[in-house]
């Protein structure tokens, strides 16, 4: 039986595990002189700097996944109606796995 | 949720036979993997060259959510119409929000007594007039800086075009009364606590990785399609429909409306359609779709009465065609 706070807390989990996974894979592409093959030269620096803020994220994810666990909604109030999790367990795993599917394709 | 164990072994399952079928269609259709790795860099190096842009779009966006209050944007508006059009339409400036931030705002905004026109204006040319956006067109197109300019200033066109119309035909109310209208129409913060400033950046930090994950389904979408369109559909199918050029300006923009993707990032996918489009298609993708696709008319419906909605979009598309026709006539290289 999960209570709405522990899906909370693994919704965050989810999100911090994905954006962490993304932001390592393209860093190891970058250590290994991958980038160049896909963008721009000048962009190159810029990209980088995205992915350590892609990184910072998912560890913001993550010190939120702990204190939905704890209790204390960090929700944002934006009033958007848009950025509450998706419903199901099959749309959420969806929706994590499409972002992960740029890592899968990589390992062909 | 009782059991959760049963939607996740149909997730598997689908995972699995998605799989399995992939394999199959590998097998026999012939497909090398000299096709999977060419279908890689297409998608790979949209999603990252899209990266950044989505990422400056989004943290921007949280910041505004967050620290500047409805009540600025409303001072920033003349009274006058023509006056009020104009500024709305260069609003994005000075708040570029994403398309989903920005609807609920305007409605907030309109409820509160800022004109409707002025309204629709703000929500159809900010997410193009922009300076992240301004900024990723112009990196992806690099070649050819006149299609950030004609974007720019095509969206501003379309939407002040779109707004002066409006005022002139809308009578009444064009928003749908409900529950969630009339509670945004009272008086903002009644049941917000106060939040301290570090609640408040907390707050911006979390909402732009939810935003993140919003915007980024649709890319990931999108960059999969544009990949796939790349190497599967056929040389002389593409020069076919490129070469007819209603055709091709029509195309785009229905795939534009079924894409979604956000206003940050679309400017990489138009770029890797250059090869087989011209550039008068490629910029009414580009216009159009911010302004009017499946995820905003969504929100939008959700907002306004069916008709405006309708006249929105007829108005909007009519005007992004002839004006992307028009501009590639006389403009584009």
């Amino acid at each position: 039986m999960l209570t709405e706070r522990s899906i909370l807390a693994l919704h965050h989990l989810a999100r911090a595990v994905v954006l962490g996974i993304l932001s390592l894979t393209a860093t190891f592409m970058a250590r290994a002189g991958k980038l160049k093959l896909y963008v721009e030269p000048q962009m190159i620096l810029v990209l980088k700097l995205s992915l350590l803020a892609l990184f910072v994220l998912s560890l913001f994810q993550l010190f939120s996944a702990v204190q939905a666990w704890k209790g204390n909604n960090v929700q944002a109030d934006c009033n958007c109606g848009g950025h509450s999790p998706p419903a199901g367990i099959s749309q959420s795993l969806f929706l994590y796995a499409l972002f992960l599917l740029p890592v899968l394709l990589g390992l062909i | 949720m009782q059991k959760p164990i049963l939607p996740l072994l149909t997730a598997a399952s689908a995972i699995g036979s998605g799989i399995v079928a992939l394999l199959i269609i590998r097998r026999d259709s012939g497909i090398t993997i000299e096709e999977v790795k060419r279908f890689n860099v297409v998608f790979t190096g949209i999603l990252l060259e899209a990266l950044p842009f989505v990422l400056l779009g989004v943290i921007l966006s949280a910041i505004l959510q967050v620290f500047v209050s409805d009540r600025l944007i409303r001072r920033l508006m003349p009274r006058h119409p023509l006056l009020a059009v104009t500024v709305a339409g260069l609003l994005g400036i000075l708040f570029p929000l994403c398309e989903c931030g920005m609807i609920p705002v305007v409605r907030r905004l309109i409820r509160k007594g800022m004109p409707a026109y002025a309204g629709i204006v703000y929500i159809l040319a900010g997410p193009v007039v922009n300076p992240v956006v301004f900024i990723s067109t112009w990196t992806a197109f690099s070649g050819t800086p006149q299609m950030a300019f004609a974007r720019v200033g095509l969206a501003f066109a379309v939407a002040t075009l779109t707004g002066l119309m409006l005022w002139k035909l809308l009578k009444s109310d064009p928003l749908k009364v409900d529950l969630a209208s009339l509670y945004a129409s009272l008086p903002e913060q009644v049941n917000q606590p106060a939040q301290s400033r570090g609640k408040e950046v907390q707050s911006a930090v979390l909402h732009a990785s939810d935003e993140f994950f919003d915007m980024g389904k649709y890319l990931v979408m999108g960059a999969v399609l544009a990949a796939l369109f790349q190497t599967t559909v056929s040389r002389a199918f593409l020069e076919e429909l490129g070469g007819n050029q209603l055709l091709s300006h029509l195309f785009l923009m229905g795939l534009a409306f079924l894409l979604s993707l956000c206003s940050t990032s679309d400017a990489f996918v138009a770029a890797s359609f250059s090869g087989s489009f011209e550039n008068g298609a490629l910029l009414a993708f580009l216009v159009f779709g911010p302004m009017i696709d499946l995820k905003s008319t969504l929100l939008l419906l959700a907002s306004f009465r069916t008709r405006v909605v309708l006249g929105i979009i007829g108005l909007a598309a009519t005007l992004a065609l002839s004006g992307s026709w028009l501009l590639e006539a006389i403009y584009l290289p």
